[in-house]
Order: structure tokens, then C-alpha cells, then sequence
């Protein structure tokens, strides 16, 4: 019986027949050599699919907006109020507990006003809060207080007792804005 | 899959916030307080010197503070016990005010200011005192009449 014709290795080829040992480690050479760089190019592929798409299950946390608050400030000394007498400035210090700077674009009266420090009894007041002409918006910036006089804000009527001269009037706001 | 992890850690780093470029913004609100102050009226100052033998007349400034709409004048004649209402003068955004008590009867007289804006008061410190004196004068008829004022 004529022995068959050695087989010429088939480049592609992973399961064959039985070689001989040299021409085993050809063939495994040759196949190293065409699937590492597919391999290669694949996970290049791979990696920048994630990087450009940013979709699949990663986590983020996504900030909540903090409530703003205000800090305890002193009336301005420049413009005061008295009875009948023009809308005096407010001064107001927002403080801002974001990462992100916040834009104050409103203040409005949110309660009763009080008063302390006057020369006597200043139960009837009459302040109230107006519409300020300058001030707004004002930014506060991240994680900051800034402090801001809203023009004409506060006027006094001619209700006001006696006793309110002097006094310092503590009027409560609430503030609205948004991130800037 | 690596890469969702390392998309994870990357975003961990800073919380996400409105993309500025995109025109969204994040409602920010809150409560506090501000403050506003009021004035006061300054204490006028006054002095009240002898015009004559019987006739005073009594100054006054106005001080800096909230306006004034007007000044009432008072006078005693029992160191300051009592009060009688002299006149009222308007203020009229003037830097000081005179008036003259005039015809006055034997006595010691002090004097006060009172400045007035709506419901608001402010009272002047008391006047120096004068003494206006009369004396007799005898003739067909005894009278009394002023002889000089200190």
C-alpha cells in the first residue's frame, strides 16, 4: 500500500491531523500570528465603544439641589425707614451649600415681620416687604454666602409706634433661583 | 468588562449638575431672613435767651435723623411740672426754627421742643430758665409792667 501524500498544513487550519513536531509548532506560530492582532483590534474596539458611548450599568451619583439658607446680617445704615418715609433698602446674605452656583431671581415675604433694639414698645410696625428695585438676580457662588442690598425693599407706614425708632426689623423671605 | 467600571469610578469623582450647554438649570430655592433698619429723630437742640423786658425767644435745631414734619414749643413756669403748648411750628426742612414768646407775665419760664413725624416723637432737653420780672408803677393808676427779663 502506497503511503498517503503528507497533507500540505492548511494555514487556518486549528484541528488537523497529527503532524510531525516541527511542522506542529509552524502551524501554531502561523496561528498566533493571525488571531492575536484580531484579538488585539477587538478589545481596542471594545474599550472605545465604552469610552465614546458612556451607556452600560455604571453608577453615578447625581447631586441634590440643597436648600438655600441665609445668615444672620445687619441692616444698612444708609437707608432707613420711617413713617411714610420712602422704601428703605434690605440687605439679605444667601448662603449657598451647592456645588454649583445658584442664581437668586426672587424674594418674597414668608412671614411676619419682627422688630428688636428700638427705643421702646414696636409691636405695630407696619414694615413690610416691596418689590426691591436693584438687587436682583444676584449669583451666589458654590459652597459660598454672598451678601446683596435690595434697594427700596422694606417701607414703613405711618402705623409705626413710637417706640420703633431705632429698631432693627427681621423680615422672613423665601428665596427661588436656579443653577447657573 | 472593565469599562463600565471605569465609568463608574469616573463620574464618582463629582456629582453630576444641569450641563449648562444644554440650557437646563436646577430650581434652587429656600427660607431666611433679611434685615432693614429704622431711623430715629434726633434730639433737637434749644435755647431760649430774653428779647426785651418781657418777650423770649427760643431757638432750635434741627438734628440729623428722620425728618421732622414739625416742632411744638412748650413752656413751664413750674420748672417743668407742667407743660402749656406755645405754638407749632413746621419744619419745612429747615436746619433750625425761632419763636417768640412774647407778653409775658412775671414768671420763670422754661422751655421744650417736641419734633413730631407721623406717630413718632422726640422731646428737646429742657431750656435754660429766664425770669421776667414786673414792678410797680404807682400814678393815677397802680400797674404792674414788665422791667426786665435775666
Amino acid at each position: 500500500v502506497p503511503s498517503p501524500t503528507p497533507r500540505r498544513p492548511h494555514l487556518g487550519a486549528v484541528v488537523g491531523a497529527p503532524a510531525t513536531r516541527p511542522a506542529h509548532r509552524a502551524r501554531a506560530r502561523t496561528v498566533l500570528l493571525l488571531v492575536v492582532p484580531f484579538l488585539l483590534l477587538g478589545t481596542g474596539t471594545a474599550v472605545a465603544y465604552w469610552a465614546a458611548a458612556g451607556s452600560g450599568s455604571g453608577t453615578a451619583a447625581a447631586g441634590t439641589a440643597q436648600p438655600l439658607s441665609t445668615v444672620a446680617t445687619s441692616a444698612s445704615v444708609t437707608s432707613l425707614l420711617y413713617p411714610g418715609g420712602p422704601a428703605a433698602d434690605v440687605t439679605l446674605a444667601v448662603q449657598n451649600p451647592n456645588p454649583y452656583p445658584v442664581t437668586i431671581t426672587g424674594v418674597a415675604a414668608d412671614g411676619p415681620v419682627t422688630a428688636t433694639g428700638g427705643i421702646g414698645t414696636c409691636t405695630t410696625h407696619g414694615v413690610t416687604l416691596v418689590a426691591p428695585t436693584a438687587g436682583l438676580p444676584f449669583t451666589v457662588s458654590p459652597s459660598a454666602t454672598a451678601t446683596v442690598t435690595l434697594a427700596s425693599a422694606a417701607q414703613m407706614s405711618t402705623a409705626a409706634e413710637n417706640g420703633c425708632q431705632g429698631a432693627t426689623f427681621t423680615l422672613p423671605v423665601s428665596l427661588t433661583g436656579a443653577s447657573s | 468588562m472593565r469599562a463600565p467600571g471605569v465609568l463608574g469610578v469616573a463620574l464618582a469623582g463629582s456629582l453630576l449638575v444641569p450641563a449648562a450647554a444644554a440650557g437646563a438649570a436646577w430650581s434652587a430655592g429656600g427660607a431666611g431672613t433679611a434685615a432693614a433698619g429704622a431711623a430715629a429723630l434726633g434730639q433737637p437742640g434749644i435755647t431760649a435767651t430774653c428779647n426785651g423786658v418781657d418777650a423770649i425767644d427760643v431757638v432750635w435745631t434741627a438734628p440729623a435723623g428722620a425728618p421732622v414734619e414739625a416742632f411744638a414749643v412748650e413752656r413751664s413756669t413750674d420748672d417743668g411740672l407742667t407743660w402749656t403748648p406755645v405754638t407749632t411750628v413746621p419744619a419745612a426742612g429747615v436746619a433750625s426754627s425761632s419763636y417768640t414768646d412774647a407778653a409775658l407775665a412775671e414768671a420763670t419760664y422754661v422751655y421744650r421742643v417736641t419734633g413730631t413725624t407721623h406717630g413718632w416723637s422726640v422731646v428737646s432737653e429742657l431750656s435754660e430758665s429766664r425770669v421776667v420780672v414786673h414792678e410797680l408803677r404807682t400814678g393815677k393808676r397802680s400797674e404792674r409792667y414788665p422791667a426786665g427779663c435775666t
